[in-house]
C-alpha cells in the first residue's frame, strides 16, 4: 500500500506523537481530562487519505497509544480503526478534502464522536466508571484538542504521506499524483 | 472499479478489526498478558526520564504562577517596582514550595497511622488515560516497590500500585472505578469502591447501621489483607436513603487532595498469598 519511505515517516510521526502525548500533553489537565493527540492522528489521516488510510493509521496509532495506557491492550487500536475508517468514509465526503476550515471542523467532530465511541466500547468490554458526567468534560477537552492540533497534524500527515502512490489494495492512484494534495 | 475499491476498503477494515479484537482478547489471557505487560513496562522505562524532565520544568512554573496569583496585583506600581516585586514573589513562592515539599517528605517518612516500612517518592505524571484515574511515580522495582503495594499520602490512602518498571510505577487512585477497599465506619465493615470523583459504599442492603456525615472511614484489613488496617480513606459526605428508609447511597470524599499531590509514600506491604 505504501512506499518504504512512507512507512518510515508514518512510524516516526506515530512514535513522536506518542512521546509528545505521554510526556507533554498528559500534563495539560483541564478539569480532570487532557487532550488526545493519538486520536487526532486517525481522524486527520481519514479526512486526508480516505477510509482505508484512516483505518491503517488508526490501528498503528492505537497500538502505540496502548503501549502507555492502563486500559486493555488493543482497545485503542480497535476504536481508532473504526474512527479512522468512519471519518474517512463519512466526514471526508461531507466536508470535503480541500479547505482547512472544513478539515478542522471535521477533525473536531471526529474527535468528539471518537471519544464518545471510545467510552462506549470501553464500557461494553467491561471497563467500569466510564459512562459518567466526566465523559462530557473529556469529550469537550479532546474536541478542543482536535481543534488546536488539526492543522499541524494535517501538515505532518501531508509530509509523511506525500510519497503515497496507492490508496487501496491493488488500486493505483488516479493520474495527477497523490490524493493528499 | 469503485465497487472493487469499496470491497477492498471493507476487507481492510475487517482484517484490522479482527487483529484488534484478537489483541484485546489475548490481553485478557494470563501468559500473553504478562508478555504485553513486559513490553509496556519497557516502553514506560524509556519514556520515564522524559516525563521526569517535563515535570521538573512544568511543576515549578505552575507553582510560581499559583504563588504569584495569591499575592494579588499591584496595579499602581511603576514597571521597575513591579519587576522587583515579581522577582521577590517568585523567590518567595519557590521558598514556600521548597519548604512545603520538605515538610511533606518529612511527614511521609514518619506517617502517624502506620509503622510499616515505606519508601517516599514523587509524582512524575498524571493519568495517561482519560478513562482511568491513575498517576505515575518515580519509584520502581529497584526501590523494592511492586504491584499490590498500598500508596499513601500525609492524610491517608492514595491507591495501589498496578504496574512497575525498574524506576517507575503506575498507581491506581482510590477514585478509579476499578479500585475497591474494605473499610470500617466505626465498628461496621463496608466495602468502598471508586466512583471517578470519590468513593461510594457497597453492600448497603445487608446492614442496619446508618453511617453519619463526617464519619471517617479507615481500612479494615479484612479484604484478604490487601491493605493494612488503620489507614484513613476518607470521610462520609452524604448519606441517601430510599423511600422505605433503607440506605441507598453513601459517598465518601477521600482524605487526600489529589489536585495537590506531589509526594507519596509506598508501604512495602503485600497481601498474604
Amino acid at each position: 500500500m505504501f512506499e518504504d519511505l512512507t512507512w518510515l515517516k508514518v512510524t516516526g510521526v506515530i512514535l513522536v506523537s506518542m512521546i509528545v502525548q505521554d510526556v507533554l500533553l498528559n500534563q495539560i489537565v483541564i478539569l480532570g481530562s487532557h487532550p488526545d493527540l493519538m486520536l487526532v492522528l486517525p481522524v486527520t489521516a481519514g479526512i486526508l487519505g480516505g477510509a482505508e488510510v484512516g483505518a491503517f493509521m488508526g490501528f498503528f496509532a492505537g497500538i502505540a497509544a496502548d503501549l502507555v495506557l492502563p486500559t486493555p491492550f488493543g482497545l485503542s487500536a480497535l476504536v481508532f480503526v473504526v474512527i479512522g475508517y468512519a471519518v474517512g468514509s463519512f466526514v471526508a465526503s461531507a466536508f470535503g478534502h480541500d479547505f482547512y476550515s472544513a478539515r478542522v471542523l471535521g477533525t473536531t467532530l471526529g474527535c468528539l464522536f471518537g471519544t464518545l465511541f471510545q467510552a462506549i466500547v470501553a464500557a461494553f468490554i467491561g471497563q467500569p466508571g466510564i459512562l459518567n458526567s466526566q465523559l462530557i468534560v473529556t469529550t469537550a477537552v479532546v474536541g478542543l484538542g482536535g481543534l488546536v492540533f488539526a492543522i499541524p497534524v494535517f501538515r505532518t500527515w501531508s509530509w509523511a504521506l506525500s510519497d503515497m502512490r496507492r490508496f487501496s489494495f491493488g488500486t493505483r492512484m488516479p493520474s495527477g499524483g497523490s490524493a493528499l494534495r | 472499479m469503485a465497487i472493487a475499491r469499496g470491497s477492498n476498503q471493507r476487507l481492510t477494515l475487517l482484517i484490522l478489526l479482527l487483529i484488534s479484537v484478537t489483541v484485546v482478547t489475548l490481553d485478557y489471557h494470563g501468559t500473553v498478558s504478562r508478555g504485553i505487560g513486559h513490553v509496556r513496562n519497557g516502553v514506560m522505562s524509556v519514556l520515564s526520564p522524559f516525563q521526569r524532565a517535563t515535570t521538573a520544568v512544568l511543576h515549578p512554573i505552575g507553582d510560581v504562577f499559583a504563588g504569584a496569583i495569591h499575592y494579588g496585583q499591584l496595579s499602581t506600581q511603576n514597571n521597575q517596582l513591579r519587576a522587583q516585586i515579581g522577582v521577590l514573589q517568585r523567590r518567595t513562592a519557590m521558598d514556600n514550595y521548597s519548604l512545603a515539599a520538605a515538610h511533606q517528605v518529612e511527614i511521609l517518612s514518619r506517617l502517624p497511622f502506620t509503622n510499616l516500612t515505606s519508601v517516599v517518592g514523587s509524582v512524575i505524571a498524571p493519568a495517561s488515560s482519560n478513562f482511568r484515574r491513575t498517576i505515575e511515580i518515580d519509584l520502581g522495582t529497584s526501590e523494592g516497590v511492586g504491584p499490590g503495594m498500598p500508596v499513601v499520602g500525609t492524610s491517608g490512602l492514595i491507591g495501589t500500585i498496578i504496574s512497575s518498571t525498574g524506576s517507575t510505577s503506575v498507581v491506581e487512585l482510590v477514585l478509579d472505578a476499578h479500585f475497591g477497599v474494605g473499610v470500617l465506619l466505626g465498628p461496621t465493615y463496608f466495602r468502598a469502591v471508586g466512583s471517578g470523583t470519590g468513593l461510594s459504599l457497597e453492600q448497603l442492603q445487608s446492614t442496619s447501621v446508618i453511617p453519619h456525615v463526617g464519619q471517617v472511614a479507615i481500612t479494615s484489613g479484612q479484604d484478604n489483607g490487601a491493605y493494612p488496617p488503620g489507614i484513613p480513606v476518607g470521610a462520609v459526605t452524604s448519606v441517601t436513603k430510599n423511600a422505605s428508609g433503607q440506605l441507598a447511597r453513601v459517598t465518601i470524599t477521600p482524605s487526600v487532595n489529589f489536585s495537590q499531590l506531589q509526594y507519596v509514600s509506598v508501604l512495602q506491604w503485600l497481601a498474604p498469598a
